[in-house]
């Protein structure tokens, strides 16, 4: 302890103060559940920038990442073909391709690596390792490789020599380009060398930072990389990022009053959020981008297989109160399953407002009887927002005598339940994430029945008219016919009531004023490129 | 032989009635034991007569009606809602006061569980003894050897996450203390010559284990089950605490100090009152039962 009147904070400090605080939450049980193991590493607390969260990644091996944690371990620590600027909206960049071709049929694409990029471990970037990071996706099946079915096929990747890598598509795939930020490039022969749990604790990227060091449920710690062949910004660099995993939101609101963190994620509280913006050396960063916030339906399942049903809740929800009084007006309601800031919005689809006379009339006209109606509505553990608007659902939904049970889960057991359609609940509540400048970005991934099984599809939709429009939006390159596409299949989603489609919500962080060059983006992964970001004080 | 024992077997209604006295008096010396009973009597009336007491029991989903008033949410306690509202507009001391009827429910469903289950299979493996005695007492010390939290927590996983669940969760943990319990007791009674006495004139084993054997260890069990209600309100409250027990909305202490840990400092009654609650509940019994164990005189651990 520091006896000498200091004014920075020791460690020891830090941990009886956070120790304290957790005691005064709730006695022994809290400290069992949030304060076990979460002291952080005090480093040289100048060069390391901390980003706390809330959510702990299911797992960081980069052709297996699909949220939001997971994609920004992805981008820092992974290059891809190309990148993503850090303008609204975000545009194409270099990436370890420095140039690119396409050819006049869309179906073909020339790639010019650069020569000086290396893998943390010394290797050369080379073609090959391309050809086998697009071969790795498409074997796994996993993470984020549903935005290349059916558009890459087994040789659809060769490499004509060392630095150029050609790729001719299965199909036109209309934004193809736009994906490839999100085709994390690893090193082959590393990973070849090394067993399936190696890159749970290792990296095989060459991007701006390195693994050094993975507790899981606790913390992924990243080391600047000196060789990486990208800009950094200016001298005062952070050589350290620290991804700290704090379960409990009260302890993130006191590390960001303490300064022991930088940057919050956007699952917090919008109370906390309030807190954080009256301390002086935060700001909340409040950008509108693209979060929607979805309450998708179990459209597989009685009673919610019946359109009338569907359409019933979908009528019953006060939406008026979510966006003023649960998000305090930090939000859009939403009109049908795309965002309207998302170019081809249809802006003549329903819109959805609490009617409880309708509603009752769509309850009469289905076959079931509303006092036998008994459903599951399950959000993320901690996500205050969600288990609000459950609340509120409840509620709602009481007055046209449905039954709602409210069920918290953690992230990693809910991406595990939409997998198969017995363990998917009758209502999730979930964000859609935002990867590419696309409507297909929403769309493709929550509704073509292609994407079954990954948690963006929680709804089980099967809708032959609805895959045929969206595959041929995607391998059509005129974009007023794609608009068409998409007009119509946002009419045929929002009448089928699959979802509630509830809000779309301004994306809060808290970031200390002493992180230069915050910029966000809303992209899932790169709204945090750390490389962007410097000391300024 | 201890005072509830004297009492069992006084021949006379006179006898009875004076050792019944006895113990009252003692109890009434212990000041602290009287008012451990009286925040339990309190409690029971509380449960008993929650709709009438709370202001807006609707906010506590009485009568499967929840209400929810999102604009009137996080008011700070004053005279309209004395324990301040919580993040859905509700009153918190409403939910206080009907989360008294879970604790309460949990911890007498735990304990008849345990006792239950515990009692029979501990007069079992002390009075018959042998190969039998040896592997209930086994598997009885396999149950012991796990802390009673983690080994709740390793049964409610697999569960579906219900209050209904932690109760069952929390019942497989504890009725080995009384195996346990009941066993060294048995054992130390089993060569008596009372006992003896009714081998001799023929009684059989099911009479002589709950006839003879079961009233002398009458006592300790009071003891344990006053003391344990407290114990097993606190494992319910983390089970809920830990989103393993009762679900939201269910006003149940632990999932009431989950929900508000979210907003804490700043609306620091959230959490505050439902911990309040289960810190009186679980002194109240702690009090009666080291009140009782004073009074009758016996040793339970």
């Amino acid at each position: 302890m520091s006896l000498d009147g200091k004014d920075h904070v020791t460690p020891h400090q830090i941990g009886r103060r956070r120790l304290l605080q957790c005691v005064g939450a709730g006695g022994l049980t809290t400290v069992l559940a949030g304060c076990a193991g979460e002291e952080p590493e005090e480093t040289d607390e100048d060069e390391s920038l901390v980003y706390a969260t809330t959510i702990s990644p299911s797992t960081i091996d980069p052709m297996r990442a699909s949220d939001n944690f997971e994609n920004i371990y992805t981008v820092n620590v992974y290059d891809s073909l190309l990148n993503y600027t850090d303008e609204s909206p975000p545009e194409l960049a270099p990436g370890l391709a420095e140039d690119w071709e396409v050819g006049d049929d869309d179906q073909t694409y020339e790639f010019f690596l650069r020569d000086d990029a290396t893998f943390h471990n010394g290797d050369p970037v080379t073609a090959d390792d391309v050809v086998y990071s697009f071969e790795r996706m498409l074997e796994l099946q996993d993470g984020l490789s549903w935005m290349w079915a059916d558009t890459i096929g087994p040789d659809s990747v060769t490499a004509a020599d060392e630095t150029t890598v050609e790729i001719e598509t299965e199909r036109t795939f209309a934004p193809f380009l736009f994906t490839l930020p999100y085709m994390p490039i690893v090193n082959e022969s590393e990973i070849d060398a090394n067993d399936e749990d190696w890159l749970e604790q290792n990296d095989a990227g060459s991007g701006p930072y390195e693994l050094v060091e993975h507790e899981r449920e606790e913390r992924l710690v990243l080391q600047r990389s000196e060789d990486w062949w990208g800009d950094w910004p200016s001298d005062d660099l952070f050589d350290e990022v620290v991804l700290e995993i704090v379960p409990e939101e009260g302890t993130v609101t006191g590390m960001m009053g303490d300064e022991s963190a930088d940057i919050t994620d956007e699952w917090l509280s919008v109370e906390s959020y309030q807190e954080l913006a009256d301390l002086d050396h935060v700001f909340v960063s409040d950008e509108v981008t693209f979060s929607p916030l979805y309450v998708f339906m179990h459209t597989q399942r009685e009673p919610l297989d019946d359109v009338n049903v569907r359409r019933a809740i979908s009528y019953a929800v006060d939406y008026q109160q979510i966006v003023d009084d649960i998000l305090l007006g930090n939000a859009d309601q939403m009109q049908g399953p795309l965002p309207s800031e998302m170019w081809g919005h249809n802006d003549d689809v329903i819109q959805y407002e609490q009617d409880l006379e309708r509603a009752q009339e769509y309850l009469d006209e289905s076959d079931y009887d509303a006092e036998d109606i008994e459903l599951t509505y399950t959000y993320v553990t901690g996500l205050t927002v969600t288990e609000n608007i459950g609340l509120l659902l409840q509620t709602n939904l009481n007055e046209l005598g449905i039954d709602l049970e409210l069920e918290g889960a953690p992230w990693t057991r809910i991406t595990d339940m939409v997998t198969s359609q017995d363990t998917t609940s009758d209502m999730h509540a979930i964000y859609l994430s935002f990867s590419y400048v696309d409507p297909d970005t929403f769309l493709y991934p929550a509704w073509h029945s292609d994407s079954h099984g990954s948690w963006e599809s929680p709804a089980w939709y099967e809708n032959e008219e609805v895959d045929q429009l969206l595959d041929d939006a995607r391998t059509e390159i005129d974009v007023d016919q794609r608009t068409e596409y998409y007009e119509e299949v946002q009419e045929i989603i929002a009448d089928d009531a699959p979802a509630l489609f509830v809000v779309n919500e301004a994306e809060l962080y808290g970031v200390n004023e002493r992180v230069g060059g915050y910029v966000d983006n809303g992209l899932v992964g790169y709204s945090k490129a750390f490389w962007r970001l410097y000391e300024d004080r | 032989m201890s005072a509830i024992e004297n009492w069992y077997h006084s021949e006379s209604m006179e006898n009875r009635k004076e050792s019944a006295r006895r113990i009252a008096y003692r109890f009434r010396q212990n000041p602290l034991s009287l008012v451990g009973l009286g925040i339990i009597v309190g409690l029971v009336f509380i449960a008993i007569f929650a709709p009438y007491i709370a202001r807006h029991p609707q906010d506590a989903g009485y009568m499967g009606e929840p209400a929810v008033d999102f604009a009137n949410r996080f008011a700070e306690p004053s005279l309209a809602h004395p324990f301040g509202t919580d993040q859905a507009g509700r009153d918190i001391l409403s939910r206080v006061i009907f989360g008294t009827r879970y604790s309460l429910a949990l911890g007498l469903f735990v304990l008849t569980f345990a006792i239950g289950i515990g009692v029979p299979v501990g007069l079992v493996a002390g009075y018959v003894g042998g190969f039998t005695g040896q592997v209930l007492m086994r598997i009885t010390d396999i149950f012991l050897s796990v802390p009673p939290l983690v080994l709740a927590l390793a049964v409610a996983v697999p569960l579906q996450p219900s209050l209904r669940n932690a109760m069952i969760a929390i019942a497989v943990v504890w009725w080995p203390w009384y195996a346990r319990l009941v066993y060294g007791e048995v054992i130390s009674v089993r060569e008596e010559q009372f006992v003896e006495a009714s081998r001799g004139i023929g009684a059989s084993r099911i009479r002589i284990m709950f006839r003879e054997i079961l009233p002398n260890v009458l006592a300790p069990i009071t003891v344990k089950f006053s003391l344990d209600m407290g114990y097993a309100i606190l494992i319910g409250a983390s089970l809920g605490f830990l989103g393993l027990g009762a679900q939201p909305p269910t006003p149940e202490w632990g999932t009431m100090i989950a929900e508000g840990r979210a907003y804490l400092p700043a609306q620091w009654w959230y959490s505050t009152f439902p911990g309040v609650a289960i810190f009186i509940a679980v002194l109240g019994f702690n009090l009666l039962g080291d009140g009782l164990r004073d009074v009758l005189d016996v040793e339970v651990d």
